[in-house]
């Protein structure tokens, strides 16, 4: 094969993985072997044909010159699909270093060099010129130009000096087997509890050997593969630095808001499953720690809204949950630039946790009740594991799959049948908490978050903006920041080589509230729409809104008349609540009690069209205020000189009472006509 | 920062959030009142004053509810403010109060770690119109009476949470009425005999109402509680009374194993906008939850819905 044509097939069999997960180049003789045969290159020694088309390119020049500016004229190409010309030296350089390691053996240039056919051997000025160069730009090839699409690099943070600087790269590649990173992966998976901007490292060389120095803790907690256990606690430190370096970049890529991490739009499509009143399942979309960068946290599937979501959070979604979903997964753009992604799998296990529903998990722990949703082609594989599940019937359930559950996962060897890693709390680096977040990493003042630091026999050196901070503040892992009163501005707390950040806010702005979702009368959930219909309460809020019905609210005085019909009056007594007057609240108008009566009252008033208001205590009964009452629930008890007094209190109104608007805008001219009209007809009542 | 304090903090900031998980108000509510606090707690009594709307049981989400100016009977001209506030919303009642366009603004302190009530003091409609519109509220003379109007009898509640099929049964609970306890009982294949039971399911209880006919009902706690009552005050078993009220203090004390249904509870606490305060009831030392200010029309239709019998209350037997 070409040159050509070998960077191709490096490219397909490397460079095609999910989006956003991490790939290595990890070439080896045994790898090269299996690429032969799954490619069917039909060749009969892959190594030697890869190091012969390289040698055709390079024709014995050490600068690698010719390769250099075919690699200048890619990088100002900037083409996602085109292979990196110099693709196969660098899988040279990764087969070398292989195959050195494995005769135990530090040697780099020298056996790289023959590999390429120098004839003399590479120095490292041309060695930083060229392959050094082209490992960064193979990074950002992936990181920037495919935007992650090709799977995000894993050798980016080697340094230019130091030891295993050179071959940094190519080792990191290699430094452990596939079976191997299962492990690390288990490892890492609680750096994906730190999103994009969560962390900075301020010193990674102490940030590195603290990374390896958990992860040997971590190892010593359970069984991790022996070339990983040889690595960790053997003595070829080249390899220990080099798995630092591997962390490291991991830890650094998890929360570089400028990276392809921070740059994720992708929510994730879950199996929901409610067994108590649903049951059916469901998609729901969880979105990553990225979330709160995105410019909408709202998506949108077949026309429905959904959000803004919450980072980890489900949120349901109209998409079905079809034998074709489960078989070939979902893909679906759902807003300006976020996808939703289902990603196909035999066995889907789904656990409650911290949800109120269950959903599919992408890590499962012994012991943990699970549901599990498996296809008949995998049920021969899962037998022992689905010993002690029974069969769910619930409705849709795609044909072709069972529903098995729930049950708890025993724990042993059957767990690897369900192909997910093994879940485990574990704190690597310190992160922050709760509080009052309104934004990301962006706080109420009085609600900081707090701070989660590992907890191992270590003590890491913490400061609160420059000072030192008493860890004893909280429990042993846990630093609460509420007690400090810390003000408005920003914050940061160094914990070791680790840097955490946030704001604290007081917003003065008036509450703006999106009125999604309500109460029916039936106390069931419903969206709050504009129309007419079923009424739906959210709070104290009615939608929609009931017609005008104002109750009575008249200033306080010291005496009010009910009138009703013409000739019928009732003395109102004040009323205020004994639970207003044990609360402390101040009587600032007169509201006539339910029912009260003028002494000597009998026959009830109904409808009271009028109060007349006496605001200040007099010696004579003079009435300054009427007011109209809208109320037709309101009721009064008739005096028994009823008559009378009506005829008084208009008689001592006079011609030009003050007639109290009663809450609609524009009626008072509208109310004094109608008071007009009244205290014609008492006055002409016999 | 005292425990109010930390509530009503707690409160602006679900009311700039707008809504959440309640995973996120327990790690927020944790973090401002420290390891004492019982999220669950407020975020119920949130839900019951309306500043919130929570999904206890689907999607467990809450909602802030918008800001309501809601006139009070009976609290002598004062309005409660009820849904989202915000620090702007406080500035803006004080400088209202300050130029005279409300005549007093009064907050009051409603238990350790429970949010403050915001009395609004307006002396008429149009006051209360202007100081809502001023800060963004709505302002109404008519929520309690929304509220009262919205009950539905509880035999409706109850259809609407009909299903054909639910859970299995296992390590479920069964309501005794004479305890008004959840007890142990032996479901076999789902075979569900009439009661209303208690079983969890992904760490939520959840509760099955099944009638004299086997219907098997979904519902919220409180009305399979009460739906069983009232089952079993229909059968020779007896039940008690759960519900009473006070004439002269216009107290509605409803028994906490019987606790009213959310929409209930509503109509009880827009009577005053206050939330219920827990008694010990000293003759048999159960929980009592008094609803203060409830006026007789709203106890009628309460009871009436909830089908239960006029009961006088004493409160002289009950002790803070």
């Amino acid at each position: 094969m070409l040159i050509g044509e070998w960077n191709e097939t490096l490219l397909t069999w490397f460079f095609s993985r999910r989006p956003l997960e991490r790939v290595y180049l990890r070439i080896d003789d045994g790898e090269l072997d299996r690429l032969n045969a799954e490619q069917a290159l039909g060749l009969d020694s892959p190594a030697d044909d890869l190091i012969a088309a390289i040698r055709e390119e390079v024709q014995g020049a050490p600068s690698l010159r010719w390769l250099r500016r075919q690699g200048d004229e890619w990088r100002s190409r900037s083409d996602p699909d085109e292979a990196p010309p110099w693709l196969a030296v660098l899988a040279l350089s990764v087969l070398v270093v292989a195959r050195e390691t494995e005769r135990g053996s530090l040697a780099f240039y020298p056996p790289f060099s023959e590999a390429l056919g120098l004839t003399t051997v590479l120095t490292q000025v041309d060695y930083e010129e060229s392959l050094y160069k082209w490992w960064v730009d193979l990074a950002s090839w992936l990181t920037d130009v495919n935007e992650g699409k090709r799977g995000l690099p894993s050798w980016r943070r080697i340094p230019h000096a130091g030891p295993r600087c050179v071959i940094g790269h190519p080792y990191t590649q290699v430094l452990l087997r596939r079976e191997d990173s299962r492990d690390i992966d288990a490892f890492l998976r609680s750096l994906g509890q730190v999103g994009p901007g969560d962390l900075e490292v301020t010193d990674p060389a102490t940030a590195g050997a603290d990374l390896l120095r958990r992860l040997r803790q971590w190892a010593a907690q359970r069984r991790v593969s022996g070339r990983l256990w040889d690595i960790l606690h053997g003595t070829r430190r080249e390899a220990s630095d080099s798995l630092q370096y591997m962390l490291l970049d991991r830890l650094l890529d998890e929360v570089d808001a400028t990276g392809a991490r921070g740059l994720e739009r992708e929510a994730r499509l879950v199996v929901t499953l409610d067994d108590w009143a649903d049951r059916r399942l469901r998609f729901a979309a969880i979105a990553p720690a990225s979330v709160g960068l995105w410019e909408s946290q709202t998506l949108e599937v077949d026309g429905q809204m959904i959000g803004p979501l919450e980072e980890g959070e489900p949120y349901p979604t109209p998409i079905p949950v079809d034998a074709t979903a489960l078989d070939n997964g979902v893909s679906v753009v759902a807003g300006s630039d976020v996808t939703l992604v289902y990603r196909p799998s035999d066995v889907v296990a789904l656990a409650a946790r911290d949800w109120s529903m269950w959903c599919s998990i992408d890590d499962a722990e012994a012991g943990e009740t699970v549901y599990l949703l498996v296809a008949d082609t995998a049920a021969a594989r899962l037998r022992r594991l689905l010993d002690g599940f029974g069969l769910t019937s619930i409705d849709g359930v795609p044909e072709g799959w069972q529903l098995y559950g729930p049950s708890p996962l025993a724990s042993g060897n059957n767990l690897d049948a369900l192909g997910l890693p093994i879940r485990k709390a574990w704190q690597a680096v310190p992160r922050l908490v709760g509080g009052l977040e309104v934004a990301r990493r962006s706080y109420l003042v009085g609600g900081p978050p707090a701070v989660i630091v590992p907890s191992d026999d270590t003590e890491m050196p913490l400061r609160l903006d420059g000072d030192p901070l008493d860890a004893a503040l909280g429990d042993a892992s846990t630093i609460d920041l509420t007690s400090l009163n810390l003000g408005r501005g920003h914050h940061q707390i160094d914990v070791g080589p680790y840097r955490l950040t946030f704001e604290l806010h007081t917003f003065d702005e008036l509450p703006i509230v999106a009125e999604s979702v309500g109460r029916t009368r039936l106390g069931a959930f419903a969206p709050v729409g504009g129309g007419e219909g079923e009424p739906v309460f959210i709070g104290a809020a009615r939608r929609p809104t009931a017609a005008y019905d104002p109750a009575v609210l008249a200033p306080i005085g010291a005496r009010m008349v009910a009138l009703g019909l013409p000739g019928h009056a009732a003395e109102c007594s004040a009323h205020m609540g004994a639970w207003a007057v044990d609360a402390g609240l101040p009587q600032l108008v007169f509201e006539p009690a339910q029912g009260s009566s003028y002494s000597g009252g009998r026959r009830p008033i109904h409808p009271i069209r009028w109060m007349a208001v006496q605001e200040h205590p007099a010696s004579a009964w003079s009435v300054t205020r009427v007011q109209r009452v809208t109320d037709p629930g309101q009721e009064a008890e008739e005096t028994a000189a009823g008559s009378s007094l009506a005829l008084d209190v208009v008689s001592e109104i006079g011609t030009a009472p003050t007639v109290l608007r009663d809450g609609h805008p524009d009626d008072s001219v509208a109310a004094s006509q109608d008071w007009a009209e009244y205290a014609r007809s008492v006055k002409a009542t016999p | 920062m005292t425990a109010t304090e930390g509530a009503d903090l707690i409160l602006e900031w679900c009311s700039l959030k707008g809504g959440g998980s309640r995973h996120s108000f327990e790690a927020a509510c944790r973090s401002v009142l420290g390891p004492l606090a019982r999220p669950p707690q407020l975020l119920h009594e949130l839900e019951l004053s309306g500043h919130i709307e929570v999904d206890w049981v689907h999607s467990g989400r809450w909602w802030v509810a918008p800001p309501v100016l809601g006139f009070v009977e009976g609290a002598g001209g004062n309005a409660v403010l009820l849904g989202a506030r915000s620090p702007k919303t406080m500035s803006l009642l004080n400088r209202l109060q300050e130029v005279g366009d409300i005549r007093a603004l009064t907050l009051v302190p409603q238990g350790s770690a429970s949010p403050t009530a915001v009395f609004v003091g307006v002396s008429s409609i149009a006051a209360l119109t202007t100081a809502g519109h001023a800060i963004g509220a709505e302002p109404k003379t008519t929520v309690r009476l929304e509220y009262k109007d919205a009950l539905v009898p509880l035999e409706t509640a109850v259809a609407a949470g009909t299903r054909e099929y639910t859970s299995s049964g296992i390590q479920a609970k069964r309501l005794n009425v004479a305890t008004l306890r959840f007890e142990p009982c032996e479901v076999r294949f789902g075979n569900w005999m009439p009661g209303c039971y208690e079983q969890m399911s992904y760490g939520l209880r959840r509760y099955l109402y099944v009638d004299d006919e086997g219907g098997l009902h979904n519902v919220d706690r409180w009305i399979a509680v009460h739906a069983e009552i009232n089952r079993a005050r229909g059968s020779t078993i007896g039940a008690p009374n759960p519900l009473s009220w006070s004439p002269e203090s216009q107290s509605l004390f409803c028994d906490a194993r019987a606790q009213l249904p959310t929409m209930w509870a509503r109509a009880a606490v827009m009577c005053t906008g206050l939330l219920p305060i827990r008694h010990v009831d000293r003759a048999d030392g159960h929980y009592l939850d008094e609803y203060r200010g409830v006026l007789g029309t709203t106890y009628n239709r309460i009871r009436l819905t909830l089908g239960y019998k006029t009961q006088r209350a004493s409160t002289t037997e009950k002790v803070s």
